[in-house]
């Protein structure tokens, strides 16, 4: 079902918004984490753990589900479809792979967040902090957007098929139920 | 003046990619064939995952908390999410190993 242009813009409005959100998101996660890293006061070292496991669930996870489910939206409710172009197509599983990657994560995120909270200092030392999956994260979700900003050619078997079927009736359709044809008969 | 109909129902390439949407807009044009850059983007998303495996087996397969490991699990009640206090003599720095 093709959505009316001022649903679809409604509903580009939101995802634009939550998916760049989660990029911002990120980056403001990755800052705590190199904190983790970086500190030498003890402090710091807990609150960047304990700020992480705050805007993970609270932040990032509902960014990375809206921009999922409203990036489904999009696609299924215009002619891009789901699985008609490669873009769309990478764009869509790159984000789920992402998203659950980053649920699951929480869980990691929580336990050690539990863990810098009772660990005393030569322990905090040893904790290191969360980059690795932020970071590919983050370079995930940049690939993501270029694919959705450049859009490059490229139609799936699908894609194609659906295209020839579209033609095929586009041809076999009478000439004079084509637009111009029944204004020129007026 | 009546407008004529168009003698090519084949729709654009020029268009793809306009923010506007597709709906205003026709189709891309499908090419046959795998795009060259779909090949490259198959072929670069195998390395790395190839690469993390790599790492992952190299690394002796620690992942998660485990990786983290410092003997300062948390309590039963302190993973409910109870508060406690911290320890009395871990308020100063960091100690690098």
């Amino acid at each position: 079902m093709i959505m009316p242009p001022p649903v679809r813009k409604a509903v580009l409005s939101v995802h634009l918004t939550v998916s760049v959100g989660w990029i911002g998101t990120v980056l403001a996660y990755l800052a705590l984490g190199v904190t983790a890293v970086t500190s030498r006061q003890v402090q710091t070292v807990r609150a960047a753990w304990t700020a992480m496991e705050v805007i993970g669930p609270t932040v990032i996870v509902p960014l990375a589900v809206a921009s999922l489910i409203t990036g489904l939206v999009m696609s299924i409710g215009t002619r891009w479809g789901l699985f008609k172009h490669y873009w769309v197509l990478f764009s869509f599983v790159l984000t789920l792979f992402s998203t659950v990657i980053l649920i699951v994560h929480m869980f990691d995120i929580s336990t050690l967040a539990d863990i810098a909270r009772q660990a005393d200092a030569a322990e905090l030392a040893t904790l290191g902090g969360d980059l690795g999956h932020p970071g590919i994260g983050l370079v995930v979700l940049l690939v993501v957007q270029v694919l959705n900003i450049y859009k490059p050619k490229g139609m799936t078997r699908h894609g194609q098929r659906m295209l020839g079927r579209q033609r095929l009736a586009q041809r076999e359709q009478p000439m004079n139920t084509l637009p111009g044809v029944e204004d020129a008969h007026r | 003046m009546p407008r004529q109909p168009s003698s090519s129902p084949q729709p654009s390439s020029a268009n793809v990619g306009d923010s506007l949407g597709p709906d205003r807009r026709p189709i891309p044009d499908g090419a046959t064939g795998t795009p060259r850059w779909v090949k490259l983007f198959v072929g670069l998303a195998a390395v790395v995952i190839l690469t993390l495996l790599v790492l992952q087996f190299v690394g002796g397969g620690q992942h998660g908390p485990g990786r983290h490991d410092t003997g300062a699990a948390p309590s039963p009640t302190s993973a409910a999410g109870t508060d406690h206090e911290p320890p009395a003599a871990a308020h100063g720095e960091v100690e690098q190993p």
